[in-house]
């Protein structure tokens, strides 16, 4: 064909139909725009100034000094790892690789399984944890252990080289010190490292910590001498050149009472050990649908909790709280009522004993049904899909980025820092930019009231 | 021993002069055995008595919550892991610590945590006999509450244990340890100091620095044993409540004098230092069973105890201190002469703190039978010693090697080893400059051309195995030229004890192998390994361990592969 040939009405045709097609994509587009506007988006963290430790540890690791160690704590939205994988990348990318974390012991059962670690366990092993097993109350940072005194069990952790926060040099192994308690090897990558006794007059949670070769490892724990039983909590797997850490701790079908089955003693030092500058507790679901929830006993089991956390009698105490409220949830086809009521009371909370407070639920966009309308959420109305976590995981990355960066300015000017103070418990919406991801505009946030 | 010898007399007649018997704190029950036949007690402060009898083969003690006992002629240890004793009465008794966990309902969920170990007494058939220890009762407790007992001290005789009691409420937390003993075995309870306060006071009078002002004294006595078998009491020192701190915690003072060490004809302590005919065995000696004859011993050395001083400040520190001690036993070969002595030690990864109770039984005590059912023989486990190695201006041939030897690291296909005069070793390793001189001397009877000695060297990953033989070195070419290699048959005097009156000397045949080799080519890494043929059989063969250990990894079929044994060069 002549390329300057005149028009024929086959031309118009494909005219016409490169109009539609064109009209077809922007009606797409705008129809993207507007479900991600119902995905939600960041909102700046409630009383951010309460997140002094790990605000600063975060400066310094922009400065490239340092080590950052975020836990966050809770059920199983938090032990599937997709929330918290997905937020150690993304953070990591950002402040560096500080290592895996605290992982458990080994396979408490038979679902556990976290982003890029592996899990071999063999033997005679009992489990137990928070919600049924034996009970010391002492169950340590993880809230579950594997339980064994013969030579036969062997389990243990592994990391592979290639993938995120594989690598590290410094090992903490957790176990329960009694006065009944046993001697275990190590092994590291085949070879063995040492033996230490878990032997304590009293009852307490053990940290034995192994200096390593920075590199991907495979570690292995068997019971020896049959001195007594093992009672394994864990391990933490850090890169002490420096980068941040982001713990994922949770037991499916959890509530924030469960915590609570470890006496207040072991609850801190559980949770001390592990050197986290923010401790985040992402509890409330599991509560709102027991059908044997309460308001005012819900509300003393968070008050119990944040009182062993944030008791005075406790040293300075060097980790951050934040709250995070439940996700927004559908049951029997709407959203439920105690919903608002445990946002009450995880708000109240939170300013009464020093923690701040990241709305979910705002940041989510109020619903979950947009969000189970992509797919992102599950049919349950509870859970999320894969792709719904690294969604949430995007929006708590970019809230908690958002609200860092508030924190340098109010830093920055020291002439507004009354003003900061004043305005800091409000979501302040309005002066936000946020930067990673242009198409997911902030978005105010809208606060529940309670009824 | 850090009192003098003034004020241990003083002591002894003022404790005299205020020790009574007091039914106040009978903390012993009595079992339904003890109820029905009753038993008899020896005499307060009585030590421990040796058996005098012949027999000397095995030693008793208990240590880290098991109980052991040494096959001095087999060269085996055994262990078992519990407390098990003999009653006066002739019942074999398991002692076990067991931890209840109970939760008393409170507006907390899951309720309030009570959780207590308490020390109980079974058969061995494992009925329960009865529980000594005292707790809270379930319906007192209100709060979280913990009550947990720890043995400190089982002697067979006597059981100290220490206390630790939690208590928290909503308005305080309340922690404190006690420490108590109770015997075993007694209708008779333990003695109660009357008037504890005047020689606490007199006490502070003599040595007014001795204790801190905030202590206060306990009316009640706690027995302990010292190192060698030396029974003392101690009155429980409590920091005062009303003082805001105290530095030094619960702390104990002795109130009689430690008997002196137990001494033989030939064997006698001078300080911490155990001397065999004026010669010294061992610097460092903690604790120690020396058997009457004078002719063998039981050591355990390593870092001192905390025990001995007239005061001992934070008393529950006293049990499970983490340190490597080494336990061996010595027996006398020669005719006088020093350089015939010979030892064998156990491997420090055993953890052996003390020799409490320690004690011989014969043969037929009821303990030994139950060797095979109840106790684990330590010889089929890791029981290997690291090289220890001394760096010298200048290469000094040792005229003998040291008095230790390895007593349990023993492999035996075809025939069982016989103990230390069936095959032993001892080794001496030195580096001078940049190279390891090593001096093995191997004591073998019954000599095959055969006998040869394994070496692996070099990378841990891949090592180099050479195997040295009389006539040479088999083994890897390249490193041969570097190996310098003496061996010489040697035969050396023994004296063989028939019994503790009949002693007639023999020769022992043996060898003397020297090897010299360069440092780098080690690595740092060696194990060395004794090949005995013997003479009976072709398929009979013994190994002995002197340095390092096959890995568990198996490479094929049942060949384990052989990691060489770092070692440190100072």
């Amino acid at each position: 064909m002549n390329r300057y040939s005149n028009p024929t009405p086959l031309h118009f045709l494909s005219s016409f139909g490169s109009l539609l097609l064109l009209s077809s994509a922007i009606a797409i587009t705008s129809g993207k725009s507007a479900a991600h506007a119902e995905l939600g988006g960041a909102v700046v963290i409630e009383g951010l100034h309460h997140l002094e430790h790990i605000f600063t540890a975060l400066q310094a690791r922009e400065q490239g000094r340092g080590s950052a160690r975020i836990t966050h704590i809770g059920d199983s939205h938090i032990i599937a790892d997709f929330w918290t994988g997905e937020m150690r990348t993304r953070l990591q990318n950002r402040f560096g690789d500080g290592g895996r974390g605290f992982v458990l012991g080994g396979e408490m059962w038979r679902s556990y399984g976290q982003r890029h670690i592996w899990h071999y366990t063999e033997g005679e092993w009992t489990v137990t944890n928070l919600k049924r097993g034996r009970d010391t109350g002492v169950f340590g940072p993880g809230g579950a252990a594997l339980i064994c005194g013969k030579e036969s069990c062997i389990t243990g952790v592994g990391t592979r080289e290639g993938h995120d926060a594989s690598r590290f040099d410094t090992l903490d192994v957790f176990t329960l010190g009694s006065g009944l308690g046993g001697k275990y090897e190590l092994k590291v990558d085949g070879r063995k490292v040492g033996r230490r006794s878990t032997f304590s007059p009293w009852l307490n949670v053990l940290r034995h910590r192994f200096l390593l070769t920075l590199s991907h490892h495979k570690v292995q724990i068997t019971p020896v001498e049959q001195r007594g039983e093992i009672w394994l909590f864990g391990f933490s797997l850090k890169n002490s050149q420096g980068g941040l850490i982001y713990d994922s701790i949770g037991l499916n079908g959890s509530q924030a009472k469960h915590l609570l089955k470890n006496s207040n003693h072991a609850l801190q030092t559980g949770l001390r050990q592990l050197d986290s500058q923010l401790l985040i507790f992402s509890f409330g679901i599991n509560e709102i649908f027991d059908r044997r929830y309460n308001r005012d006993e819900y509300a003393m089991h968070l008050e119990l909790l944040l009182q062993a956390i944030r008791s005075p009698s406790l040293p300075s105490p060097q980790s951050d709280c934040l709250l995070t409220g439940p996700f927004a949830a559908i049951r029997r086809g709407k959203a439920p009522p105690e919903l608002d009521e445990v946002y009450e009371i995880q708000r109240r909370l939170s300013e009464k004993y020093g923690c701040a407070f990241w709305d979910t639920r705002s940041s989510m966009g109020g619903s979950l049904r947009p969000w189970q309308r992509v797919n992102f959420a599950r049919k349950d109305g509870v859970h999320l899909s894969r792709k719904g976590y690294r969604r949430i995981a995007r929006l708590f990355e970019e809230s908690l980025s958002l609200s860092f960066a508030e924190w340098k300015r109010s830093l920055s000017s020291s002439d507004e820092d009354q003003t900061m103070k004043r305005n800091i418990d409000r979501p302040t919406h309005s002066s936000m930019k946020l930067t990673p991801q242009p198409s997911l505009s902030a978005q105010p946030a809208r606060r529940k009231e309670a009824p | 021993m850090s009192t003098t010898l003034y004020s241990s007399i003083i002591y002894w007649c003022l404790f005299l002069s205020l020790l009574t018997l007091s039914n106040e704190y009978g903390y012993a029950q009595k079992s339904p055995q003890q109820k029905t036949q009753g038993t008899s007690q020896k005499p307060l402060g009585e030590t421990l008595s040796v058996n005098t009898a012949k027999n000397d083969r095995y030693a008793l003690f208990w240590s880290t919550g098991n109980t052991w006992i040494v096959d001095t002629e087999q060269g085996v240890l055994f262990r078992s892991p519990t407390l098990l004793s003999q009653s006066s009465n002739g019942f074999l008794l398991e002692y076990r610590l067991t931890a209840h966990t109970d939760r008393i309902p409170s507006s907390r969920p899951f309720g309030e945590l009570y959780r207590w170990v308490s020390l109980d007494r079974y058969l061995l058939d494992g009925q329960h006999v009865d529980q000594l220890t005292r707790h809270f009762k379930l319906e007192d407790v209100k709060t979280e509450t913990h009550d947990e007992h720890q043995v400190i001290q089982f002697t067979g005789e006597y059981i100290t244990l220490v206390r630790w009691f939690y208590h928290e409420s909503n308005k305080a937390r309340q922690e404190g340890t006690s420490i108590y003993s109770l015997a075993l075995d007694g209708v008779e309870p333990l003695p109660q100091m009357n008037h504890a306060d005047k020689l606490f006071q007199f006490t502070k009078r003599l040595y007014p620095t001795l204790i801190p002002d905030c202590l206060a004294p306990e009316s009640r006595l706690v027995h302990w044993e010292l190192s060698g078998q030396r029974s003392i009491y101690w009155l429980m020192l409590t920091p005062n409540l009303k003082q805001s701190s105290c530095p030094v915690g619960l702390s104990a003072l002795r109130v009689n004098p430690p008997k002196l060490l137990q001494q033989s004809a030939a064997i006698r302590w001078k300080g911490e230092t155990l001397y065999y005919n004026d010669e010294s065995l061992y610097g460092g000696v903690v604790d120690a069973l020396i058997h009457p004859s004078g002719t063998v011993a039981l050591t355990l050395e390593g870092p001192p105890r905390d025990d001995e001083s007239l005061l001992v400040k934070g008393v529950p520190l006293l049990y499970e201190k983490p340190s490597h001690r080494y336990l061996s036993f010595w027996r006398a070969f020669d005719d006088g002469r020093s350089d015939t002595g010979r030892h064998f030690s156990f491997s420090d990864e055993l953890e052996i703190q003390r020799l409490d109770g320690a004690r011989w039984i014969p043969d037929d005590h009821p303990l030994i039978k139950l060797l095979e059912t109840h106790f684990m023989p330590i010889t089929q486990r890791s029981c290997y010693r690291s090289l220890q190695v001394k760096r010298l201006d200048r290469y000094k041939r040792p005229k003998r090697g040291p008095h230790f030897g390895h007593l349990c690291a023993i492999e035996a296909t075809g025939r069982v080893w016989e103990g230390h005069t069936d095959l032993s070793a001892s080794i001496v390793a030195q580096v001078v400059d940049q190279t390891l001189y090593v001096d093995l001397w191997v004591n073998d009877p019954d000599r095959h051309p055969k006998d040869q000695i394994k070496l692996w060297i070099g990378s841990q990953v891949d090592p180099i195995e050479v195997t040295l033989t009389p006539k040479g070195i088999i083994g890897r070419e390249a490193i041969k030229a570097g190996v310098k290699l003496n061996w010489w048959e040697r035969d050396v005097k023994r004296l063989k004890r028939q019994d503790a009156s009949d002693l007639h000397t023999l020769k022992v045949k043996g060898y003397q192998v020297h090897l010299q080799l360069p440092l780098s080519l080690t690595q740092g890494s060696l194990s060395l390994s004794i090949e005995d043929v013997d003479r009976s059989s072709r398929a009979a063969h013994q190994r002995l361990w002197l340095i390092g250990q096959p890995s568990t990894e198996i490479i094929a079929d049942d060949q384990r592969r052989v990691i060489p044994e770092r070692f440190l060069v100072p």
